[in-house]
């Protein structure tokens, strides 16, 4: 195989390249899938995500495809890194790469900020400000759900 | 949250009965992972102009942010504690909906079971109850996590009124909820969730089981007298389906004599006990009910296996049944009996020493790593720690790991009269489960 065959160029929403080894690339089920098509040429648009964020996906899938090959010894080093990874994005970036691992279907990625949405937002509010959701519930209805988990709410 | 005893019917309490809701399972079926979905476009529409207010909010904050897909928001949704999902219920109906769906309950339970390996540890406030005190029954958990940490916080997650005397019975966690059985009621809860589900049975003996095919509890009683068995020749039981919402149906099923020693344990569909067949002391056997086919037989077993009600430990080792043999009160080796193979009666049997003397200890089972566990039969009068002890049977090492919050706080203890010692009964592999009975 020649060394341009290895590599794959990601372009994201915004016209931002992406040169990247296609072993990195593939973790992506949807890129796979572009890929196993013939479907693309070497350039694959991702008309979804945007640079930013594409950036970060990048920078999980190499650290997940380098690992990945070296085998169980370093799944705890492989665990810390993903928790610094979420750690310090914000609530927008998070929901961004939910998205992102959601629509290039990377399963792992996709636990891994669904995970940390659920750590992270602990209020009804802050789901209904952040999942962007309407409380379409009557204050009675609202007030008889509450009612029959009341044991959910003495914290 | 109120709850209440009654004796005389079957009842819910904790948890009231709920309508269900219909529920559109397309909801969860996104099958196209190509292509620009509905609110992905308003998602491009919105990045195009960021400054745009979203009207029906009228913030700045929602506008900036994208709209989750459906499936993805019910993958956030089964990563939420039970306690936080039952409060996250009124966010929206659509919420609502999907928390309920038995397709969501069937994903978080095996989300829990992969994911959030737990304990529960059943106790009472004693036989002899100080001052005015009503009998209890503590039902705590915690998770296993932490594989090397030396203490665990148990919280409590239920006390449920009880009745005095009843005590030390087993507490078996079967699919999510643990079930005890005391003086002709078998009371049934999920910790979780804070359901109670008590219904009367026609014998002493009741053991709940699981049904992992049709996902049906079902519970079995033995109806006729240990007394007059003799003059029967067989043995009438009573297998009592949970149809949910507290509906109940109940069938009849016979058995070639056996006097029961043990009390069951329910392992990937099949409910196991101890006993001696055909009278007491009598041959020593495995009473085997296959919960799906309610067909009850039995499995001729080495003579170590079935001892006494109190010396003989059944536990679920590697997926199989086990027991362990004769023991002293401290002991610091012992026999594992494992039933190989059901049809065959193929019993093979394990010796294990162990680094250190263990004293007046019984085993619950084992962790999901596979490690033996060791706990006490009863929570001492005094406050003292509770300790629990780890077998690794690869290694051969034992360790010691601390429990908080098992009746070791003094004004705990004096709020509920805790009296003389009292047992302990813990389930060592408990899935949260956010189903109702």
């Amino acid at each position: 195989m020649s060394k341009s065959e290895k590599k794959i160029v990601l372009k994201s929403l915004d016209n931002e390249a992406f040169e990247v080894e296609k072993a990195v690339a593939l973790q992506s089920q949807t890129i796979w899938v572009m890929c196993e098509d013939k479907c693309v040429g070497n350039e694959i648009p991702l008309e979804n995500v945007t640079g930013q964020i594409l950036a970060k996906v990048i920078d999980y899938c190499k650290k997940h495809a380098v690992v990945d090959g070296d085998g169980d010894e370093s799944s705890e080093e492989l665990k810390n890194w993903d928790t610094e990874f979420t750690k310090n994005m914000d609530q927008s970036t998070l929901f961004n790469m939910i998205l992102a691992a959601n629509y290039l279907n990377i399963k792992s990625l996709l636990n891994l900020t669904c995970q940390a949405v659920a750590d992270k937002t602990k209020t009804i509010d802050e789901f209904h400000t952040f999942l962007n959701i309407e409380n379409n519930f009557t204050p009675e209805e609202e007030a008889q759900i509450c009612q029959e988990n009341l044991w959910a709410f003495d914290d | 949250m109120k709850r209440e005893d009654d004796d005389e019917k079957d009842m819910f309490c904790g948890s009231r009965k709920l309508d269900p809701i219909p529920l559109d399972l397309k909801i969860f079926s996104f099958p196209a992972r190509f292509g620009i979905k509905p609110h992905q476009k308003k998602r491009k529409e919105r990045d195009g102009n960021d400054s745009e207010v979203d009207e029906k909010k009228g913030t700045s904050q929602s506008c900036k942010l994208p709209l989750i897909p459906l499936d993805v928001e019910a993958e956030i949704l089964s990563r939420l504690p039970v306690k936080s999902l039952m409060k996250f219920r009124c966010v929206s109906k659509m919420w609502s909906s999907i928390i309920r769906s038995q397709r969501f309950v069937d994903s978080y339970y095996a989300l829990s079971s992969a994911t959030r390996s737990r304990f529960t540890i059943a106790f009472g406030n004693g036989l002899f109850i100080k001052g005015d005190g009503m009998p209890y029954r503590f039902i705590s958990s915690s998770s296993h996590e932490g594989e090397e940490s030396s203490s665990l916080v148990a919280n409590l997650d239920m006390k449920i009124p009880s009745v005095r005397f009843d005590i030390g019975s087993n507490c078996p966690s079967v699919h999510g909820f643990l079930s005890y059985c005391s003086r002709h009621r078998l009371t049934i809860c999920n910790p979780s969730t804070g359901q109670v589900f008590t219904f009367p049975c026609k014998g002493p003996h009741t053991s709940l089981g699981y049904d992992p095919v049709d996902g049906q509890f079902k519970a079995l009683t033995l109806v006729s007298a240990i007394d007059d068995q003799l003059d029967s020749g067989y043995l009438v039981h009573e297998v009592i389906r949970l149809g949910g919402e507290g509906r109940l149906s109940r069938n009849e099923v016979t058995s070639p004599l056996y006097y029961p020693v043990t009390s069951g344990l329910c392992i990937n569909g099949c409910l196991y006990y101890g006993a001696w067949a055909p009278r007491w002391r009598s041959n020593p056997v495995v009473v085997c009910f296959d919960v799906r086919s309610e067909r009850l037989s039995l499995i001729k077993a080495p003579k170590d296996v079935v001892v006494s009600h109190s010396n003989s430990i059944f536990i679920e080792y590697k997926g199989k049944l086990a027991s362990f043999g004769r023991r002293t009160w401290s002991f610091s080796r012992f026999d594992l009996w494992i039933l190989e193979d059901v049809m065959t009666h193929d019993w093979s049997k394990q010796t294990f020493e162990l680094p250190l003397t263990l004293v007046n200890m019984t085993s619950p089972g084992t962790n999901k790593a596979g490690e033996i566990i060791f706990a006490p039969k009863e929570l001492s009068c005094k406050v003292q720690p509770f300790y629990i002890f780890y077998y690794n049977v690869e290694r051969k090492s034992i360790r010691r790991v601390r429990i908080h919050g098992i009746g070791d706080d003094q004004g705990f203890r004096h709020r509920y009269g805790f009296g003389k010692a009292c047992c302990v009964s813990m389930s060592p592999q408990h899935v949260e489960s956010i189903a109702s009975l």
